[in-house]
C-alpha cells in the first residue's frame, strides 16, 4: 500500500518548466538601471513640495510609462503563482496569497492574506503594479479601491477546464511582460496536453468509478458535480460516483454505500490531516465500499498535491498523467 | 471572598469615585488621542508625520493624486470613521441593553442581537441573490442594513419577552436564550451554506468573524449617522434609565413611561447593532466590556454610562483595528477574533466577580 | 365584567350619581380578578389627609394587590379608585408622581449605585421644575431616616435594614415639599418594617406618623404586626381572601374574637401604662 503513492511521487516530472531559459534578461537590467534618473525627473515634477512630492514620485510616475522597469506583481491564486515561476519571472513578485504554496520559493514571498479576504493597504503596502487574482477574489472594495489606486487588477475566470491553464499562462505573460516566452510554455504545454488526452481516450477499457475525498479540516467532504475534483476526475477518464449534487458535502455511510467506488483519489493533504493511510480507511463511512475491501491491494488509494491535483495551473498534464496512470492500475 | 470584605472595599473605592463629567471628559481625551494615533497605523507607511502633508493636500488638490493621498482618503478615513461608528454604537447598545435588562452582563452578542441581525442579513444575501438579483445586497447598503435591523429587533423582543419578569430579569433564562439565539444563528447560516455559492460561503464565514474592511463612504456616512442619531436619543433616556434600574413597579411610581421606554430601547438597540452588523459583520463584546469600565470609573449613572460607553467603544474598536491591520500586515486580522480575545476573559472574570453578589 | 371598558368609565356607568370633590384616598367597589380567581372584591376604602392608615391581613390576603391598585400601578376590573376627587388615571402618571410616593417591598437595584443617588432618584418627577434646594432635600431625608451616614455608600452592599431605610428615605425625598395647589401629598408602602429591627421599626413608624400629622399627608401602609398598626395607625382595614373583614380605628376593629376569625390566633387585649390597647398571644 506504502508503494503506490512512492512511485507515483517518483515519476520524472516531465516537460520540465525548470529548464527554460528566460529571455530578455540583458534588457530587464538595462531597463532597471535606466528607470532611478527617469523616476527623479518626473516625480520632481509630477509632485508638489515636501512629502507630497516624495510619494508621488514612486510607482504611479511608472506606470504612466509602462516598460521602464519590470512591473512589481502580486499574484492571488496558487495556479497564477506557479504560472510566474514558471516563466522565470519570480522576482517580480511582491507578494503572494496564502493559497500559492507552489514552488517552495513561494512560501517566502509576503504573504497577503486569503483570496477572499484581502486587505487594501496591505496590498498597496506592497507598491504592485499589476494585481493578478483568480475570479473569485475580493472582498469586490478592495479591488475597487486598488483599481482607483491606480494598480491594474486583472481577474481570471476558473472553469476547471484546459482553458483555464491558457488563460492562466497568459495572464501571467501580461503581467511580467515575457508574452514570448508565455507561449512558448502555452505551446509546450499543449503538446504534452494533447499526449495525455489521446493517450485516455485511448484507453478503452471500463472507466473506472471514482470518489474524492477531501478532508483538510479532518472531518471528511466528498466532492460532487461542479468542482474541480470532479472535472479531474472526468479528465482523467473516471466516473464521479456522485453526481446528485454541486459542491463538496460530508460523507454518510448510505451514501457511500450506494455510490460504491472502486476507488478513492484525494489530496496529499488531507491523508497528513487524517494521520496517514491506515487512519483514513479506519473511517466508517469508507467500510462498505469496494474500494475498502481491496485497501491492501495499494491500488485504491490515489493522492496529489493539493494545488497540482485542484488548481488547474501550469502541473496540470503531468499531474493528469499520474492519475490515469493510477487508475489504470485500480 | 466574603461580603463583609467586599462591602468594606466597595465601600473605600466608591467615596474615591471621580466625578461623571470628568470621566466623560477623560474618556474623549482617550478617543481623540486613539484617533490621532490610528490614523498613522496602516500597512501602507503612512505614519503620522506625513499626515498634515496629505490633509494640506486635499486642500489644494494637485492633478495627480499621490498614492498616499489615495490610500488615506479612500481607504483609511472611511475605516477610521467607520471604527468610531461602530464602536460609539456598539458601546452605547450594550448600555442600553445593560438599563433595559437591568443587568450588568447584557451584551448585544451575548444575548444573539448581533447574530439575529447576522442571519437575517445573511438570508438577505444568499436567498436575495437569488429570488430578486437586481436588488443591490453587496455588504452595507440600505436594503441589508433593513434586513439586519429587523432581524435585530426579533431577536431583542424575542429575549425580552422571556427574559423580563416583574422581579427584573431572569438573567439565566436571558443568557440561555442568548445561548440558543446563537445556535439558532449558526444553524441557519450552515443551512444557507447549502444554498450560497462557493463564494458567497466564504464571505459569510468571514463576516461571521467582523472587519472594517468593508468600510466604503456610501456605508460609512449611513452608520455614522445612525450612530449620531441614536446617541442623540438615547442621551434623553438617562434618566428613565436610572429609574428603571429600581424595578419597573417603582419607575412607574416616580412616572416612567415604562412600556415606551422599553420599547424605545429594544428599537435603538436593534438599530443601531443592525446597522453596525450589516456592514462590518459580527463584533462582539465591545457593548459588554465598554459600560463595565465606564461604570467602574463613573458609577451607574446612565447620564454618564451612556455617552461614556460610547466615546470607549470607539476607542476600542480603533485600537483594536488598528491592531488588525498590522500586526500580520499586509494581510489582516478579523476584528471579532480580536474583540473575542479580549472580551472573553474579561466576561469571565465578570462572572467571577458577579458570583460574590447574587447573578 | 366587561373587562375591555376602563374600569373608571365601567364603574361611572354604575355609579349611581357623581361624587363631589373630597379630600383624601377614596376607593369604592374594587374587584380583581385573575384567571378565574378573585383577589379582591368589593372593597371600599376612605383615608383623609393627615392620617395614618393600614391595611391588615394574613399572607394571600390581597394586601399588595390592593395597595397597587389604590396607587395606580394596577388596574382593578370593578370600582375605582379617587385622589382627592380626581380619579386616578395613568395618562396623568407623570403629575401623580409629584403627589404620591409608592414604596414596594424589598427590591435590589441592579446597580451599585449610592444611597444618596438612590434618594436623588426619588427626586425624579421633580426634574421638570426643581425645587431650589434639591441637594438639601436629599441629605434631610437620608438624614430623617438615620441613614446619612451611609449616603456614600453603595445600596447593594448594605444590609436589608439599612436598604430599607434608604429606600424610606427616597420615598420621603419623592414627596418631601407640600403640594403647591395645596392638596396634600400621599405615601403609600408596602410592608417597610419587614426588614427592619424592633428599633427602626418603631422609628420608621413614628417618623410616619409625625410626617402625616405636620404635613397633612395621607400615609397607608400595609403591616403585619397587629401592634405596631394598635400603637400608630389611625385607621384600619382587615382583609382575608380578597374581602374586608372589619375597618375602623385599630382599637375597635383589632379584637380578640377578629383576630381569631381571622388569623387563627387566640389573643388577649392589654393596655400598656401609657393607655395603648395592644395584643399579647394567649397560649
Amino acid at each position: 500500500m506504502k508503494a503506490a503513492p512512492r512511485s507515483l511521487r517518483s515519476l520524472p516530472p516531465e516537460g520540465c518548466l525548470s529548464g527554460f531559459a528566460r529571455p530578455g534578461a540583458a534588457d530587464m537590467t538595462a531597463k532597471a538601471i535606466a528607470a532611478p534618473a527617469h523616476l527623479g525627473r518626473r516625480g520632481w515634477l509630477a509632485g508638489g513640495v515636501g512629502a507630497a512630492a516624495l510619494l508621488a514620485g514612486w510607482p504611479r510616475s511608472a506606470l504612466a510609462n509602462p516598460g521602464t522597469r519590470p512591473a512589481r506583481l502580486i499574484t492571488v491564486g496558487g495556479s497564477l503563482t506557479e504560472a510566474v515561476f514558471a516563466l522565470g519571472a519570480e522576482a517580480q513578485l511582491v507578494g503572494t496569497d496564502t493559497t500559492s504554496l507552489y514552488p517552495a520559493a513561494a512560501q517566502q514571498t509576503p504573504k497577503v492574506g486569503y483570496m477572499r479576504q484581502l486587505s487594501a493597504e496591505g496590498l498597496l503596502a506592497l507598491r504592485p503594479d499589476v494585481v493578478l487574482a483568480l475570479a473569485g477574489s475580493g472582498p469586490p472594495l478592495v479591488l475597487t479601491q486598488m483599481r482607483s489606486a491606480g494598480v491594474r487588477v486583472e481577474l481570471i475566470e476558473r472553469r476547471h477546464e484546459w482553458d483555464d491553464v491558457r488563460r492562466t499562462v497568459q495572464a501571467a505573460g501580461r503581467a511580467t511582460g515575457r508574452e514570448a516566452a508565455a507561449l512558448e510554455l502555452q505551446r509546450q504545454l499543449e503538446q504534452r496536453w494533447v499526449t495525455v488526452r489521446a493517450r485516455i481516450q485511448a484507453h478503452t477499457g471500463a472507466r473506472p468509478r471514482v470518489l474524492f475525498i477531501m478532508a483538510h479540516g479532518g472531518s471528511p467532504l466528498v466532492a460532487g458535480r461542479q468542482t474541480a475534483a470532479h472535472a479531474m476526475l472526468t479528465l482523467a477518464g473516471a466516473d464521479n460516483v456522485i453526481s446528485g449534487f454541486n459542491g463538496f458535502r460530508p460523507m454518510t455511510a448510505e451514501s457511500m454505500a450506494a455510490a460504491a467506488p472502486d476507488a478513492i483519489v484525494t489530496t496529499t493533504q488531507s491523508l497528513q490531516a487524517v494521520g496517514g493511510e491506515s487512519a483514513f480507511w479506519r473511517r466508517p463511512e469508507l467500510s462498505l465500499t469496494p474500494a475498502w475491501r481491496r485497501r491492501h491491494s495499494g491500488a485504491v488509494l490515489l493522492h496529489q498535491d493539493a494545488l497540482a491535483l485542484l488548481g488547474f495551473g501550469p502541473r496540470l498534464p503531468q499531474v493528469l498523467e499520474q492519475l490515469h496512470q493510477g487508475l489504470l492500475r485500480v | 471572598m466574603n461580603t463583609l470584605a467586599l462591602k468594606r472595599s466597595g465601600a473605600a473605592w466608591l467615596s474615591q469615585r471621580p466625578s461623571g463629567p470628568a470621566v466623560l471628559g477623560a474618556l474623549a481625551l482617550a478617543m481623540l488621542l486613539s484617533l490621532v494615533w490610528a490614523s498613522g497605523q496602516g500597512a501602507f507607511g503612512l505614519p503620522l508625520r506625513e499626515l498634515p502633508a496629505v490633509l494640506a493636500s486635499a486642500l489644494w488638490p494637485s492633478a495627480e493624486r499621490s498614492a498616499a493621498e489615495l490610500v488615506f482618503f479612500n481607504i483609511r478615513l472611511p475605516r477610521l470613521v467607520l471604527a468610531v461608528a461602530a464602536g460609539a454604537g456598539l458601546g452605547l447598545a450594550g448600555a442600553l441593553m445593560q438599563g433595559l435588562f437591568r443587568n450588568p452582563l447584557a451584551d448585544p452578542g451575548l444575548i444573539g442581537v448581533s447574530s439575529g441581525a447576522a442571519l437575517a442579513a445573511a438570508f438577505a444575501i444568499v436567498l436575495g441573490s437569488l429570488w430578486w438579483p437586481e436588488v443591490p445586497l453587496a455588504l452595507g447598503t440600505w436594503p441589508l442594513m433593513l434586513m439586519a435591523f429587523l432581524g435585530g429587533a426579533v431577536v431583542t423582543a424575542l429575549i425580552y419577552a422571556l427574559a423580563l419578569g416583574e422581579g427584573g430579569t431572569r438573567v439565566g433564562i436571558m443568557l440561555l436564550a442568548g445561548i440558543a439565539i446563537n445556535a439558532l444563528a449558526g444553524a441557519g447560516i450552515g443551512l444557507l451554506s447549502y444554498l450560497a455559492t462557493d463564494e458567497q460561503l466564504r464571505n459569510l464565514q468571514f463576516w461571521m468573524l467582523g472587519s472594517l474592511g468593508g468600510a466604503r463612504w456610501e456605508a460609512v456616512w449611513v452608520v455614522a449617522l445612525i450612530a449620531l442619531l441614536s446617541a442623540l436619543l438615547a442621551l434623553r433616556l438617562a434618566r428613565p434609565l436610572n429609574a428603571l434600574a429600581l424595578g419597573e413597579a417603582q419607575a412607574t411610581m416616580l412616572g416612567v413611561p415604562v412600556e415606551r421606554l422599553k420599547l424605545l430601547c429594544v428599537l435603538l438597540t436593534a438599530l443601531v447593532v443592525g446597522a453596525i452588523t450589516a456592514t462590518t459583520g459580527i463584533i462582539g463584546f465591545i457593548g459588554l466590556v465598554a459600560p463595565h469600565i465606564v461604570r467602574l470609573l463613573a458609577g451607574p449613572d446612565h447620564r454618564w454610562v451612556l455617552p461614556g460607553s460610547a466615546l470607549l467603544g470607539a476607542t476600542l474598536v480603533l485600537l483594536a483595528d488598528a491592531w488588525a491591520r498590522t500586526v500580520i500586515a499586509p494581510a489582516e486580522l478579523p476584528l471579532g477574533i480580536i474583540t473575542a480575545l479580549v472580551g472573553v476573559p474579561f466576561f469571565l472574570l465578570l462572572l467571577r466577580s458577579a458570583h460574590a453578589r447574587t447573578l | 365584567m366587561n373587562a375591555r371598558l376602563p374600569a373608571a368609565a365601567w364603574s361611572r356607568a354604575l355609579a349611581p350619581e357623581p361624587q363631589p370633590p373630597q379630600p383624601g384616598l377614596q376607593a369604592r367597589a374594587i374587584g380583581v380578578h385573575q384567571q378565574g380567581r378573585t383577589l379582591l372584591d368589593g372593597i371600599d376604602l376612605h383615608l383623609a389627609p393627615g392620617q395614618v392608615g393600614v391595611i391588615l391581613g394574613p399572607n394571600g390576603a390581597g394586601k399588595s394587590t390592593l395597595l397597587n391598585v389604590l396607587g395606580g400601578l394596577r388596574q382593578p376590573q370593578t370600582g375605582a379608585v379617587w385622589l382627592d376627587g380626581v380619579p386616578i388615571d395613568s395618562r396623568h402618571a407623570a403629575a401623580l408622581a409629584r403627589r404620591r410616593a409608592y414604596l414596594p417591598q424589598e427590591l435590589v437595584p441592579a446597580f451599585d449605585f449610592t444611597a444618596q443617588e438612590v434618594v436623588e432618584l426619588g427626586r425624579y418627577p421633580h426634574r421638570l421644575q426643581p425645587a431650589p434646594d434639591e441637594a438639601e432635600i436629599v441629605r434631610a431625608a437620608l438624614q430623617h431616616c438615620a441613614v446619612a451616614h451611609l449616603a456614600q455608600r453603595s445600596i447593594r452592599a448594605l444590609s436589608g435594614g439599612e436598604r430599607a431605610r434608604v429606600q424610606l428615605a427616597r420615598t420621603l425625598a419623592q414627596v418631601w415639599h407640600p403640594c403647591p395647589s395645596g392638596r396634600s401629598n400621599w405615601l403609600l408602602l408596602d410592608e417597610p418594617t419587614a426588614a427592619l429591627d424592633l428599633q427602626h421599626q418603631h422609628a420608621t413608624l413614628a417618623t410616619l406618623r409625625h410626617w402625616s400629622r405636620s404635613r397633612s399627608a395621607g400615609v397607608l401602609l400595609v403591616l403585619h404586626d397587629l401592634n405596631l398598626a394598635l400603637r400608630y395607625a389611625d385607621c384600619c382595614w382587615v382583609l382575608q381572601d380578597g374581602r374586608l373583614q372589619g375597618h375602623g380605628a385599630p382599637t375597635e376593629v383589632l379584637q380578640p374574637a377578629l383576630v381569631q376569625a381571622v388569623w387563627q390566633v387566640r389573643t388577649h387585649s392589654v393596655q400598656d401604662p401609657a393607655g395603648v390597647a395592644q395584643l399579647l398571644l394567649a397560649a
